[in-house]
């Protein structure tokens, strides 16, 4: 990174914790700290329901899997839209009604306290754990990429969140929030023009398009009705759909942004901005990612994207490398030059185009399972590296470093919706229940702001050693998914059913778990149908539950 | 269940719908955009370029 390129990074974090500090003065009470006040408006809040759920890995993960793997994954947000319309219609007035802070001090309201500690429990366990991930995986690319310390970029990246989080609370979240969204959106916009403008001279928009189009980096939409296949246009729309209606229903990061809407009205428009916007934004970022794969066709991509494991390689096993390296260049050379012949309008040259494409996967496939064996078997994948290898070899002085700056957006806006949410149901579903009850202000305020440092400082810990974890990262990722859709199964029972028990609710929200439990470990299903799973066998139970339990009549 | 101290008092729900000017309106709007855009992803995928 150039000087220039510091003096902006530095420049927008700067700006940014001191922005996030003068937005969140004021607050006297844990009204004002967890919910703004109730004051907010639809569109701050929209930009903050959407950077929360924009992490820095979805940002550079996103275009690199358009690069390995084309833009179907487009197909996992179809279901967002309808599922924000069944929110509006269904839990977020409940929600907004009932006056609560957190998603699960509803179901108190509705059922009992057991299933209330329970679901905030699996909120506490899932969300700190995977925003040690959020923090993790951005600081490893970065240090990959960048050379920086791991540990100082996740130091760094959760400091500068824990200071403002910390001190203004949801305020300082929703209008940093305001700030980064507008950052991400000016880096989507210029990364997707640059990658435009770095085509080669005489390439237009068309051909590159014609070119992706050939090597099914454009198959989006795939109607396919197989429940293993991932991303199909059903397990989109319907799996996605159960997926966001728990996100967004039943997870309090997002239940807290839009709860501090200043009416409920504000409240559902923050929600349906998300409706309008997402899909067209995840294209441009996967149309990004497929237009870096057309750049890499007439410049020279590495063999692997991560520089540290390809050292480790060179070093490990020279002479396996060299014959894979020997293949990869010429198979890399047959695909330049066929996509050469593509630019000249010889669309007749697919056949050749394709077959030196299989080659050079092929080609990469053999050094990744070089990479896994010296590794001891850990699996490798480097599609995350990519982008940031993209821009720092691409990007001219003074852009990198803002771009860079918008991978730092992206995860402290993520981290500081997961680190205030999670400081929220500490204090309102645990500490004012079981701890003290009756808390002054200013006392309640000071335990809310450290919760906050607490659980920023557990991200911290979480990332620190997400190294040794190996693949416990992959169970983390995958533990969230296996009770997203048995929650919501539990809020359909609150909201849809007024005859559903407490005990209905409480051992259904359990059969649920365990039934996504068993499949899981015994089928091949997609991950996105498990919230579909879970949901059902969660509403199905507790309604049978409920019958089965229903006190018999007293005779007369 | 204690109500817990430190929350505001009820809000009013007046807020008008903007633009759309109906819940109604909003959420057809929201249905038939993503169904447009779905199709339009579904044309551009199969375009010839």
């Amino acid at each position: 990174m150039d000087r220039l390129d510091w003096v902006v990074l530095v420049g927008y974090l700067v700006a940014i914790v001191s922005f996030g500090l003068w937005a969140g003065r004021g607050n006297r009470r844990i009204d004002d700290f967890f919910l703004a006040g109730r004051r907010m408006r639809w569109w701050a809040v929209g930009l903050s329901v959407m950077a929360t759920q924009i992490s820095a890995i979805t940002f550079v993960g996103t275009t690199g899997q358009a690069y390995t793997d084309g833009m179907r994954f487009l197909v996992f947000y179809f279901g967002l839209p309808f599922a924000m319309v069944t929110l509006c219609l269904t839990v977020v007035p409940f929600f907004y009604r009932a006056r609560v802070i957190t998603a699960y001090e509803y179901l108190e309201k509705r059922f009992d306290s057991r299933t209330r500690t329970l679901t905030s429990l699996l909120f506490l366990m899932s969300r700190g754990l995977s925003m040690g991930v959020t923090l993790y995986a951005p600081s490893l690319v970065l240090s990959v990429i960048l050379g920086w310390s791991e540990a100082g970029t996740i130091l760094l990246m959760a400091g500068g969140t824990i200071v403002y989080v910390g001190y203004g609370g949801n305020k300082s979240v929703i209008w940093t929030d305001v700030v980064q969204m507008a950052v991400i959106w000016f880096g989507i916009f210029l990364c997707f023009g640059i990658a435009i403008s770095k085509l080669p001279e005489g390439m237009e928009l068309r051909d590159a398009l014609a070119l992706a189009q050939t090597s099914g980096r454009l198959r989006i939409i795939n109607p396919s009705p197989s429940l293993r296949e991932p991303y199909t246009l059903w397990g989109g729309l319907i799996g996605g759909f159960f997926l966001m209606l728990s996100y967004f229903g039943c997870d309090q990061s997002q239940v807290q942004r839009y709860l501090s809407g200043s009416s409920l009205t504000q409240s559902r428009l923050s929600l349906l901005f998300n409706a309008f916007l997402k899909v067209p934004m995840q294209f441009l970022i996967l149309l990004t990612g497929v237009l870096v794969f057309v750049f890499y066709h007439f410049h020279t991509p590495p063999l692997l994207w991560n520089s540290v494991e390809m050292r480790k390689l060179e070093e490990a096993a020279p002479a396996e490398l060299a014959g894979v390296k020997a293949r990869y260049e010429a198979a890399l050379s047959a695909r330049r030059e066929a996509a050469e012949a593509f630019r000249r309008g010889e669309r007749d040259r697919a056949g050749r185009y394709l077959a030196a494409s299989t080659e050079l996967d092929s080609a990469r496939t053999q050094a990744i399972a070089l990479v896994e064996k010296i590794n001891g078997g850990q699996r490798y994948n480097d599609t995350n590296y990519i982008f940031p290898t993209y821009i720092l070899g691409n990007l001219p002085r003074g852009l990198v470093g803002l771009v860079i700056a918008v991978i730092f957006a992206a995860a402290m806006s993520a981290l500081s919706g997961e680190m205030n949410a999670l400081a929220s149901a500490t204090m309102v579903d645990f500490y004012k229940r079981f701890v003290n009850r009756g808390g002054s202000d200013a006392h309640d305020l000071l335990v809310s702001r450290l919760a906050t440092v607490f659980w920023g400082g557990f991200a911290c810990l979480v990332a620190l050693q997400a190294g040794k974890l190996g693949s416990a990262i992959e169970v983390v990722n995958r533990f969230g998914s296996y009770f997203y859709g048995s929650i919501l199964g539990v809020f359909a029972l609150a909201v849809l059913t007024p005859r559903a028990s407490p005990a209905g609710a409480f051992y259904g929200l359990m059969i649920g778990m365990g039934t996504v439990a068993v499949v899981a470990q015994t089928t091949k299903v997609h991950f996105l149908w498990y919230n579909v799973v879970g949901a059902s066998a969660v509403f199905l139970a507790g309604l049978a539950l409920t019958a089965l339990r229903r006190p018999a009549p007293a005779r007369e | 269940m204690d109500a817990p101290t430190g929350r505001s008092p009820q809000p009013d729900d007046a807020d008008p719908v903007p633009i759309f000017g109906s819940w109604r309106a909003i959420y057809t709007a929201v249905v038939a955009w993503a169904l447009i855009v779905m199709g339009l992803v579904a044309l551009f995928q199969r375009w010839t370029y």
